[in-house]
């Protein structure tokens, strides 16, 4: 399947997501292609430290590209890996719109506050206009470094919910220092020590992966 | 902190676009948009219904407003230089 994790609105969380989704991936036996469409190349970046961590096998692969070149290149690769993440984004550019062309889902992090909310229509009016392009283009919002308590987390899911054409997926991704912590250490939090970042990663990895590949995306 | 509703949101129709012309909206956006640390901001006054017409023909672009207003201005500018 190919996964797009992006947003129009930087800061978000998506390149933390896009590589414990990886991860998660990797450690379930996949093959898993990790595209970096940012021009922060924090994925690539962390994939180095992982790689040096993991003496040299990061567990999955992970390229840095730009512009139309996600488009072609995810065309041409998409047949010799089990899934592709692809980190676009931040704001709206060449290559959050090629990824927008070729991806089964995209998967927008918002966090519970209301400039990051506000940012959901534009990224929602983009994946309309993707929509186009590529039909069958599924767009699913996550709640990203939510609240641990407080009742601003179901206010945001409230206003994600009427966004038009986006889904909004169960449950929360709770802010844990347990995301920088093993992103510091070149890991995701499954290969850390936080049952409750486990949890939630995994869950919205299985309703991604597992799924939505029962309702029929690639 | 409390949530408030987005006070821009609207449905504004996108047209159909070409898939080059949807990835390469952003690029001239970016392209218009980088080197802005030099540019200095002005304030313009501009007809209700003009900014109308801007906002459809930049969103067409993918382009920002400025970015359009720019752009144009510079056609013009060359076209009398």
């Amino acid at each position: 399947m190919i996964l797009a994790v992006g947003n129009v609105k930087g800061g978000v969380g998506k390149t933390t997501l896009a590589v414990n989704l990886t991860i998660a991936l990797a450690l379930s036996g996949r093959d898993v292609l990790l595209i970096d469409g940012d021009e922060q190349g924090t994925a690539v970046a962390f994939t180095e430290l992982r790689t040096a961590q993991k003496n040299g096998k990061p567990g999955y692969t992970v390229v840095s590209l730009h512009g139309g070149a996600i488009r072609t290149q995810v065309r041409q690769l998409a047949s010799k890996y089990a899934d592709i993440v692809i980190d676009v984004g931040g704001r709206d550019t060449g290559s959050l719109r090629a990824a927008l062309t070729v991806a089964d889902i995209v998967l927008i992090p918002v966090q519970p506050r209301s400039f990051d909310l506000w940012g959901v229509d534009q990224t929602a009016e983009l994946v309309k206009e993707a929509r186009e392009i590529n039909e069958g283009l599924r767009a699913i919002s996550v709640l990203n470094a939510a609240d641990s308590q407080g009742k601003d987390n179901e206010a945001a899911a409230e206003a994600l919910r009427e966004v038009e054409g986006v889904e909004l997926a169960l449950g929360f991704i709770v802010r844990r220092k347990a995301f920088p912590n093993a992103a510091a250490a070149g890991l995701s939090v499954l290969e850390h020590d936080d049952p409750k970042a486990i949890e939630e990663l995994n869950r919205l990895t299985e309703m991604l992966f597992v799924h939505s590949n029962a309702i029929g995306a690639k | 902190m409390t949530i408030a509703k987005n006070p821009k949101r609207n449905s504004v129709s996108t047209s159909e676009e070409q898939v080059k012309a949807f990835i390469s909206g952003a690029g001239q956006a970016a392209v218009a948009v980088e080197p802005e640390q030099n540019k200095k901001p002005i304030m313009i006054r501009v007809d209700p219904d003009m900014i109308n017409r801007i906002d459809r023909a930049a969103k067409r672009l993918g382009i920002s407003r400025s970015a359009f207003i720019v752009s144009s201005t510079a056609v013009r500018l060359e076209s009398m230089e």
